[in-house]
């Protein structure tokens, strides 16, 4: 074995440990999965976003103002629902549904 | 000369390569598991990848560091680089119906295509290696001083 790349592999070791990834709060989120559109998407809605400190207009859009903004993604993050199954940001249809069951047909 | 510089210094690269992405993501597993749900592949496929490649990664690693695993580490070295290139390269031609984020990588600043040329370099770098080492070696009075 050639020391001088055991020592490599402390350093990488090391830089590694350095620079890992910081678990941040908002890598995954939960969303309410509540039932199948009629062409087998699944329409979600949205929690208060704000008080995850989503951005308006790249996280989020308020479909009704200040009452239930739906989840628009940030492909940059991993997302569940609430039973568990991840899923995509572009698999969201451009509607959703608030909690008094209002469906809005896109924006 | 250059083969020995390539011989002496590419092994020392891709150690620090593979020990770098391996453990950045053995360190933070629920992030690079979130980051594999996101890329354009089945599920169960991202589940099991979670595990799987940081366990080659590291593995080609060790196995770089002794002269006896030597070589089949760098032939295992080239194989996943290419992997990951035609992987970028998919990407890259619009072969899935979305261009995933390339955050999830130990290099997460860059681009894919950036990560694309960086991988081409290494993996022609690995292969060089490979042609020098299979080579035999001609005596010169500087060997000593490079190995």
């Amino acid at each position: 074995m050639k020391k001088y790349l055991l020592l490599i592999a402390i350093v990488g070791i090391a830089t590694a440990w350095i620079n890992k990834p910081v678990s941040h709060p908002l890598t995954v989120h939960n969303y309410s999965f509540t039932h199948y559109n009629t062409d087998g998407t699944r329409m979600y809605f949205g929690k208060d976003l704000t008080a995850i400190n989503y951005i308006k207009g790249f996280d989020y859009i308020c479909l009704s103002a200040n009452t239930i903004c739906t989840f628009m993604g940030n492909t940059a993050n991993a997302h569940t629902d609430l039973t568990g199954n991840y899923f995509y940001t572009s698999d969201v249809p451009p509607a959703g549904i608030d909690d008094s069951g209002i469906y809005y047909d896109g924006f | 000369m250059l083969r020995k510089l390539t011989i002496g210094l590419v092994p020392g690269l891709l150690v620090l390569l593979f020990v770098y992405t391996g453990f950045t993501k053995v360190f933070a597993l629920q992030h690079f598991r979130d980051t594999l749900y996101n890329q354009p592949f089945p599920h169960p496929l991202a589940a099991v990848l979670t595990y799987l490649i940081p366990t080659i990664e590291l593995s080609i690693a060790a196995a770089l560091l002794f002269n006896r695993t030597r070589k089949p580490a760098l032939y295992a070295a080239t194989g996943l680089l290419t992997l990951f290139t035609l992987y970028i390269a998919a990407i890259l031609l619009h072969f899935f119906r979305r261009v995933p984020c390339s955050c999830g990588g130990a290099f997460r600043g860059l681009s894919w295509a950036q990560h694309f040329w960086i991988n081409i370099l290494l993996t022609g770098l690995t292969i060089t290696t490979i042609i020098f080492n299979s080579k035999k070696s001609i005596p010169s009075p500087l060997n000593h001083l490079l190995l």
